[in-house]
Formats: C-alpha cells, sequence, structure tokens
C-alpha cells in the first residue's frame, strides 16, 4: 500500500526529475531518426513495454502475429503523436523522457528493470499506479497512453475482425 | 482533395476547380500571399460558411480561411485513423486543461459540418427566452428568428427523418418509453442519404449538406476565394478598426506554421473560428475587452456515457448516426435550476468506442468483443443557465495556441450522476443484459437495482469519470451591454467598428440542443444585415 505522502513525495522528485530530464538530454537532442512519426528509442521502449498490456486479451495469440502487432501498434502511435499540436508532442516528449530516466522509472514508475527488459507485471503496477495517482500529472499520463494505444490498434483493421466490426462499407453505384 | 478515381460519386469541387473557381492551398505558397477584398472570414464551418455565401450573393468579395485542409468526397474513405487527424482539431484528441474533457471539433474546409452527425434543432424556446430576459437580447424570439431558420433548413435541406431509426437510437426510444419519458425524432441535413452511418468521418456520399457542399461551393461560384492550411494569427488594429489580417501558413500536416504569410486587407473582418478559436484570435490581437468577458462563459454541453450490451446485434456503426433524443429532463426543470441534460445516441466505430471506454487489457478486451451488441447513450449539459455555470475560460499558450480552461464543477457532477442512473435505467428497460457507466474502471451492472446503487456510490472526478463534448460555445457573445457581450446584437464588435463574430461564440449560454442550425439561422440573419450595410460599391 503506497501512502498518500508517498505520492506527494514521488510528486515532487517528479517535478525535480522533468528538470533534470530536460538538462540532460537537452533541448534538442538529435533523436535515432527524424522521419515524421518515428519515436526515439527511449519512448520505443517505453511503449513497447507498455502496449502489450494495454492490450491483454485484444492482441494475436501467436507470438510472431502478437509481435507485429505490437510493433504496428507502436508506429502508428508514433504517427498518431506526429499529429498532435505542437505543445502536445513536448508534453509527451517530455512524459518519455522523464520515464526514461531510471531514477524516475524507479521511483515513480516502480519498474525496476530497463524498459526494454520490464516483466508485464511490473508494468501493470505501473499503469495502476498511474491511473490511481492523486496527482493530476500521472493520471493524465494513463490517460494520454490509453487514448494513443487504443486509437492505434482499433484503427488497425487488423483488429477489427476479433471484435466483429465489418469495416466500412463499399460505395459503388 | 485528391483526383478523381473511380467513385461512383460526382466530387463538387472537382467540377467546380475545374471551371475556375479560386482555391489556394497555403501550405503550397512558394512566397507570401497579400489579398484585397470587401470581406475577410476567418474559418469555413456553420458560421463563416453561412456567411461567405451571403455576402458573396450579395455581390461582395469575399475571401475565406480556413486552418484545415481541402478534404472532398473522393478523399473521405471512412477510416478513423486518416479522419481524425486531418479533419479534426488535434486529431479528435483536443482536451481542456486538465484534461478532463476531449473536445470533438472540426477543422477542415466546412468545419464541424462536414464531421457533424447531422443532428438539426432550431435553438430552443426557453434557451430564447433565458437570453432576452437574463441578458437584455432583444429581437432574438421564437418568432423573429423563425424566417431565418426556415430560409437556412430549406437551403440545407432540413427535414423529417423517415426512415427508421438504427438499433442504438431505437433502444433509446424504446427505452424512453418503457419508463414514461418522451423522445422524438430528429431532423437531419442531408438530401439523398444512403443511411451507412459514417457522418463524422466526412459524408462519402455528399448526401449531408454540409457547408463544405452548400454554401462554400455556393460563394466560390460567386467568385469568392478559399484559402486553406492557413491559421489566421492576428487582426491588426489601428485606432477602433482593424487594419489588416495576418494568417501563417501551415506545413502540409497541419501541425506547425511554416515561414510563409497570408495577408488580407478587407473592409470587414469576420471571426469565425469557433467558440474556441475566435476568442484566441481576439486575445491575440488584443482586441478592446474592457471589461474583461472575451473568452470567459465558454460552454461546451459536457458530456457523459453509459455503454450496454444488448441480447442481439446493435451494429451502432451502422445507419444514420443520430435519429432520436429525449428533452424530458431539459423541458420538466427549471432552465437555471439544478443541471438538465438532453439525451441521445452517438454513433460506434473502432476508435471512437475503444478509446471512450475505461480500463485496459482483458477487460477492456471483453467490451471490444462484444462490438456488435454495443448500445450507447450520452448526456448532454445544458451549461450556462445556472448561476453557478459560468463554463470554461479560453486562454493562450506561450506559442499563441488557445487552451479552455473548463472546470467540472459539483453543480456539473449532479447532473452527470442523475444522467447516469436515467441512461441506465433507459438500457435495462429496453432489454440490456449488461449496463456499464462510463467511468473510473468501468464497473458493469445486470440489474437497475444494482446500477443505480453503485452510481449513487460513485466518486465522480475530472479524469476519472470520462468527460466529452463536441459543441464549443460562448466567448463572445451578443448583446447590447458591452459589460456582458463582446458584441452588439448585430454580430458587430462593441469596441472595433469593423470587426464582426459570426459563430457559435456569439451564444452566450449554451444552447441546450446541438448547435449547428443555431449557428446558421443567427448567422443567415447577421450576414444579411452586413451585406446590407457593406453594399456593393458603383
Amino acid at each position: 500500500m503506497i501512502s498518500r505522502r508517498t505520492f506527494i513525495m514521488a510528486g515532487l522528485f517528479g517535478a525535480a526529475a522533468l528538470v533534470t530530464a530536460r538538462w540532460l538530454r537537452g533541448p534538442d537532442t538529435p533523436a535515432g531518426d527524424s522521419r515524421p512519426g518515428t519515436l526515439d528509442t527511449d519512448a520505443q521502449a517505453i511503449l513497447h513495454a507498455m502496449v502489450p498490456v494495454l492490450l491483454a486479451g485484444a492482441l494475436p495469440i501467436e507470438a510472431p502475429a502478437k509481435r507485429a502487432a505490437v510493433d504496428e501498434t507502436v508506429q502508428g502511435i508514433g504517427v498518431a503523436i506526429a499529429g498532435l499540436s505542437p505543445a502536445a508532442q513536448e508534453e509527451l516528449r517530455q512524459l518519455f523522457a522523464l520515464l526514461a530516466l531510471p531514477p524516475a522509472r524507479v521511483a515513480i514508475a516502480r519498474v525496476k528493470n530497463p524498459w526494454n527488459e520490464a516483466t508485464e507485471a511490473d508494468v501493470r503496477d505501473c499503469l495502476d499506479r498511474f491511473r490511481g495517482s492523486s496527482l493530476t500529472l500521472l493520471r493524465s499520463a494513463y490517460g494520454a497512453l490509453h487514448q494513443l494505444t487504443f486509437a492505434a490498434w482499433y484503427g488497425n483493421p487488423g483488429s477489427w475482425p476479433r471484435i466483429g466490426y465489418p469495416g466500412p462499407p463499399e460505395i459503388a453505384a | 482533395m485528391t483526383p478523381a478515381h473511380n467513385s461512383p460519386i460526382p466530387d463538387p469541387f472537382e467540377a467546380g476547380l475545374a471551371s475556375g473557381w479560386k482555391v489556394i492551398d497555403a501550405s503550397l505558397l512558394a512566397k507570401d500571399l497579400t489579398l484585397d477584398a470587401d470581406v475577410a472570414i476567418a474559418g469555413s464551418g456553420a458560421g463563416g460558411g453561412t456567411a461567405a455565401e451571403i455576402l458573396a450573393n450579395a455581390g461582395l468579395s469575399v475571401v475565406v480561411l480556413e486552418e484545415g485542409p481541402l478534404r472532398t468526397s473522393n478523399d473521405f474513405r471512412m477510416r478513423e485513423s486518416e479522419a481524425y487527424p486531418e479533419l479534426y482539431q488535434e486529431s479528435a484528441a483536443r482536451k481542456t486543461r486538465d484534461k478532463a474533457i476531449n473536445i470533438l471539433q472540426g477543422r477542415c474546409v466546412g468545419g464541424g459540418t462536414t464531421v457533424n452527425w447531422t443532428s438539426s434543432f432550431r435553438t430552443p424556446p426557453a434557451t430564447l427566452a433565458f437570453w432576452q430576459r437574463e441578458f437584455g437580447l432583444a429581437g432574438y424570439s421564437v418568432d423573429e428568428l423563425a424566417p431565418w431558420f426556415a430560409q437556412m433548413e430549406a437551403r440545407l435541406s432540413i427535414a423529417p427523418w423517415d426512415v427508421a431509426p438504427n438499433a442504438n437510437n431505437e433502444a433509446l426510444a424504446r427505452g424512453a418509453r418503457m419508463i414514461g419519458i418522451s423522445s422524438a425524432a430528429i431532423r437531419r441535413n442531408v438530401t439523398g442519404c444512403w443511411n451507412i452511418g459514417y457522418c463524422g468521418l466526412g459524408c462519402p456520399t455528399n448526401a449531408k449538406q454540409s457547408m463544405l457542399v452548400t454554401t462554400i461551393p455556393g460563394a466560390l461560384a460567386k467568385g469568392a476565394t478559399l484559402v486553406t492550411r492557413v491559421r489566421v494569427q492576428r487582426l491588426v488594429l489601428e485606432k477602433d478598426r482593424v487594419a489588416l489580417l495576418e494568417g501563417d501558413a501551415m506545413d502540409a500536416a497541419g501541425v506547425a506554421p511554416t515561414t510563409r504569410k497570408v495577408r488580407v486587407r478587407a473592409r470587414a473582418y469576420i471571426a469565425a473560428g469557433g467558440a474556441i478559436g475566435t476568442p484566441a484570435l481576439l486575445l491575440r490581437s488584443g482586441a478592446p475587452d474592457p471589461h474583461g468577458i472575451l473568452g470567459k462563459r465558454t460552454f461546451l454541453h459536457p458530456t457523459v456515457v453509459s455503454a450496454a450490451l444488448m441480447p442481439d446485434r446493435v451494429d451502432a456503426f451502422a445507419g444514420a448516426p443520430q435519429t432520436i433524443y429525449s428533452d424530458h429532463f431539459l423541458d420538466t426543470q427549471p432552465i437555471d435550476g439544478p443541471m438538465g441534460y438532453k439525451l441521445e445516441a452517438p454513433p460506434l466505430h473502432p476508435v471512437l468506442t475503444a478509446t471512450t471506454l475505461p480500463d485496459d487489457g482483458d477487460a477492456h478486451a471483453q467490451w471490444m468483443a462484444a462490438f456488435p451488441r454495443m448500445q450507447v447513450l450520452i448526456a448532454l449539459m445544458r451549461d450556462g443557465f445556472n448561476p453557478e455555470s459560468q463554463g470554461g475560460t479560453v486562454r493562450l499558450r506561450d506559442d499563441g495556441t488557445p487552451l479552455l480552461d473548463y472546470p467540472l464543477l459539483p453543480l456539473f457532477w449532479d447532473a452527470a450522476r442523475r444522467a447516469m442512473r436515467t441512461m441506465a435505467q433507459i438500457q435495462f428497460a429496453a432489454g440490456a443484459q449488461t449496463v456499464m457507466p462510463v467511468h473510473a474502471r468501468g464497473a458493469a451492472f445486470t440489474s437497475f437495482a444494482g446500477a443505480r446503487a453503485a452510481i449513487d456510490a460513485f466518486v465522480l472526478e475530472p479524469g476519472v469519470t470520462p468527460v466529452v463534448s463536441a459543441h464549443v460555445m460562448g466567448g463572445a457573445p451578443l448583446g447590447p451591454n458591452p459589460k456582458r457581450a463582446v458584441v452588439t446584437s448585430t454580430g458587430r464588435h462593441h469596441q472595433v467598428e469593423n470587426l464582426y463574430v459570426f459563430d457559435g461564440s456569439l451564444f452566450p449560454t449554451s444552447i441546450g440542443a446541438n448547435p449547428q442550425l443555431s449557428i446558421y439561422g443567427i448567422v443567415a440573419r447577421l450576414a444579411t444585415g452586413l451585406a446590407q450595410s457593406l453594399a456593393p460599391r458603383g
């Protein structure tokens, strides 16, 4: 059980970490790939950890198909973010930069291992903590991850057969 | 628009552009663009579109500026993954400051009318009476507005829809009847509608009589100029007049401004960017605001949602999206008392549904697996009438873009709780097996008694209870008293003599109904007045 005091401490630490993250990374750290819609490697690692947990029960069961679906969803999230306003893009950039910092990952997300080694159980706990947080920052982080992930997956026709959605009709004269 | 393909649907812009319509995509400008006109209109939605045609028909030269792209029936493929980023503000993910409310707002030629669900209501008499009583607004009685509504209803083919409602809407009618409250059919602005159900993603058959296929083509045919992908940044004021309009050309994706500028010099300037965009433009322009009211009292009809599973397929993605409503909880209580709400059914498409349903993982996946059996109701709160209901405030971010701060007050949550109870009751009465009031982690119930007890105990909070809006209203209200209104009863700015506001920002309160026809009718009247005052020279 995490006390309210712990939450507040995490919040203060979060604010400090945010400043540190900006300072460490600088305002214009070059991304690995500058094509529009391509996320930096930190954001990709975080999303590759979170998407399979958010989409548990919705993804294909076989490992290769599941892996491909997660890749497509992360890619779709990147495209979606690139279409958001610069203000919203900056907020998300800061969120991913914060979560990528190991001290913040451990203190705020409570994920012990680096994101690309995080267990599904740890990520599950992290998402529950964000969602139930008394801090608007973390609650809205959950909201953003929820909206981006479900929009990317259910916008993908590959998700439609499982939910019985036939897709839009053909327009023929 | 994309070039012709093998669609059987004639695209009105394809023929129009071939005949010489003046349409400029500002994202393609190689150098700055300067235009002269009688009237410059910032925005091409319900307000800007209606005004453009009336002014062009009066022989005035008109330039319409639109931040979004021109997308037409050739482009409308009924896919959410394309429509939301292309046709909506902030990819349909625009949020209030605390992110508690998600706002669906159009951003494309035709504005919200290109993506709305065709629901057409005249401004409710109770709303007009309230404006007269509380804001001293004369000349806006039911009878005085009737000819303007009639004119726009004729222009936009607004008429009763005589096709049977889809199962999603029929459940609202059935449930309302079972619990003894009234419901009625919604009139729609369509002609030759195919009853497909994709109005929200751009009508692929041009059946919806949006601005995109009616007034904008009408204005272009009379020689108006349409500039797309331009964000109007500023009206340059000199003394008590606007001297120049300045806009930034946007990039092809519509995300960031390029270095190209668009300038329009006109006799009159119309702000018609919607109830978030218009106050923001006036704020950026430093328009006089001696009484500190600009951008205040911005209303949203904040909306809560209830999802149900029916025994049989509902297919709420198919068929005209909104055809039944109930005003029982607006009509049976004082307009300025506890907040009333309008009940409607929304269309369900996978992205809209999945992003609105709470929770994640297996629980979310199970609800989505029942997608074809899902029936959803929404309750739209009538904000702005109770003295406590002051709506939101439009502010500017550091980069000049607008941010709406809309606090959700106990007054709202009280209505939200009542509305969740009502919706669950209607859904069970209509035969639902399971009802999930959209809240927190999405607890679901198999009886109304169980749902009611749980709803009574819900802790309703911003960010915990999803709230949505598709209607932006207010922020630059009209009225005779400059202490309470930004523009006069003729739509002219109280302090700036050649500046007009012709969009949903005009409303002193929310409408209490889907607002498109209120905008059409009131702007038709105001634009006709402006056309007379600008009578063509020579």
